[in-house]
């Protein structure tokens, strides 16, 4: 799609068509357009049957014409061939053009505005970031409960999965919210359908809104799989380290506790060899 | 005026085979010619010139009477001819 094809691209085309070498077909279509142009430098018209006619003008700008053939035009323009040029009504006016633009725009900018589902999709996922406000909640009571005792802290983990399915379900909401209001807004120009058959747009477009829905829905939850491994990891790594400096302020506080006594025995001692 | 039959009839003398075959790799060109403008491809012959793709979109055309028509949109095929054949020419 709109991309130039170099004449051996073209010769391979051809060739998987006729069945022949890409070499030969190259050469012909090079033998082909030399001829043509033989024929335009004697100033004749050239007629290629299924092709077109080419023919010289008095532009020196562009001094070849080209005349396609009706069929081979027909063959070219058939992505459109079902629609036909519609006489308008009198008393249309320019708004009622808009609410087709408007319409049209929908239907077409659907691949578009899937990026910004993924928008919404993506606030969705950052709502885990807002999320962290929710697990520092947690974090700060695994912190309390990694004072506490080993066993509290893998609760405090345990129950983190709830946390992280929470953005899951407003994810659902807001996707099961957008097609209705995508279907509202289709469905509030009815003033359109004088103009052109647009039920079947109608339609389309909600099934082009439902099929959003699916894939929207998809997106989020794949991006709620990572928030949820990145609330886990994150509550798993802050009791590991609460546990950790527990345990390290456990063992200097009673370190320090037991070396007293045993500097106080040894002064007490001291003397005692000294009689 | 130099119509087909004559440029199948040169090619048919030059390559060898018969003006039959010639006919048939001609009408395939331009099936695969008209296919490729019909993506939105644009085909370049070197030494000739671009068989280019153009797309109008939907529009609305007012007549003289002032009726107006919604114009559907559209895929036509412009030649652009190279430099080489535009230089030769004049």
């Amino acid at each position: 799609m709109n991309e130039k094809i170099p004449l051996r691209t073209f010769a391979e085309k051809v060739a998987e068509t006729t069945g022949r070498s890409e070499a030969e077909m190259e050469s012909l279509i090079r033998r082909l357009f030399e001829l043509i142009a033989e024929g335009l430098h004697e100033g004749r018209k050239v007629e290629v049957k299924g092709l077109g006619t080419f023919s010289l003008s008095d532009n020196p700008a562009d001094p070849v014409d080209f005349y396609p053939a009706s069929a081979w035009a027909e063959r070219v323009n058939a992505p459109f061939a079902m629609f036909t040029p519609e006489e308008l009504a009198p008393d249309a006016s320019e708004s009622d053009f808009n609410e087709i633009g408007s319409i049209a725009e929908e239907e077409s900018d659907t691949p578009d505005s899937l990026p910004q589902h993924d928008q919404s999709a993506d606030s969705t996922a950052t709502e885990p970031v807002a999320g962290p406000a929710a697990a520092d909640n947690l974090t700060e009571e695994t912190k309390a409960a990694a004072h506490q005792s080993d066993a509290a802290s893998e609760v405090a983990v345990i129950e983190s999965p709830e946390v992280a399915d929470s953005p899951e379900e407003s994810a659902d909401d807001r996707t099961l919210d957008t097609p209705a209001a995508t279907e509202e807004a289709v469905l509030s120009s009815p003033e359109a359908d004088s103009f052109v058959n647009s039920q079947d747009n109608h339609d389309e477009a909600v099934e082009t809104t439902d099929n959003y829905a699916e894939n929207s829905t998809d997106d989020a939850t794949e991006k709620n799989g990572f928030g949820r491994g990145f609330i886990v990891g994150l509550i798993v790594g802050l009791a590991i380290g609460a546990l950790g400096l527990c345990c390290y302020v456990m063992y200097f506080v009673h370190a320090s506790g037991e070396t007293q006594p045993v500097e106080t025995e040894l002064v007490e001692t001291a003397p005692l060899p000294v009689e | 005026m130099t119509d087909t039959k004559s440029l199948e009839t040169q090619l048919s003398m030059e390559s060898g085979k018969n003006a039959g075959a010639i006919e048939a790799d001609i009408k395939a060109i331009a099936d695969v010619l008209g296919e490729l403008c019909a993506q939105g491809d644009s085909v370049a012959i070197p030494g000739f010139g671009t068989f280019q793709s153009v797309k109008t979109d939907e529009h609305v055309h007012t007549d003289d009477d002032g009726h107006r028509m919604l114009v559907p949109p559209s895929i036509t095929v412009e030649f652009k001819s190279s430099v080489v054949l535009r230089k030769s020419l004049n």
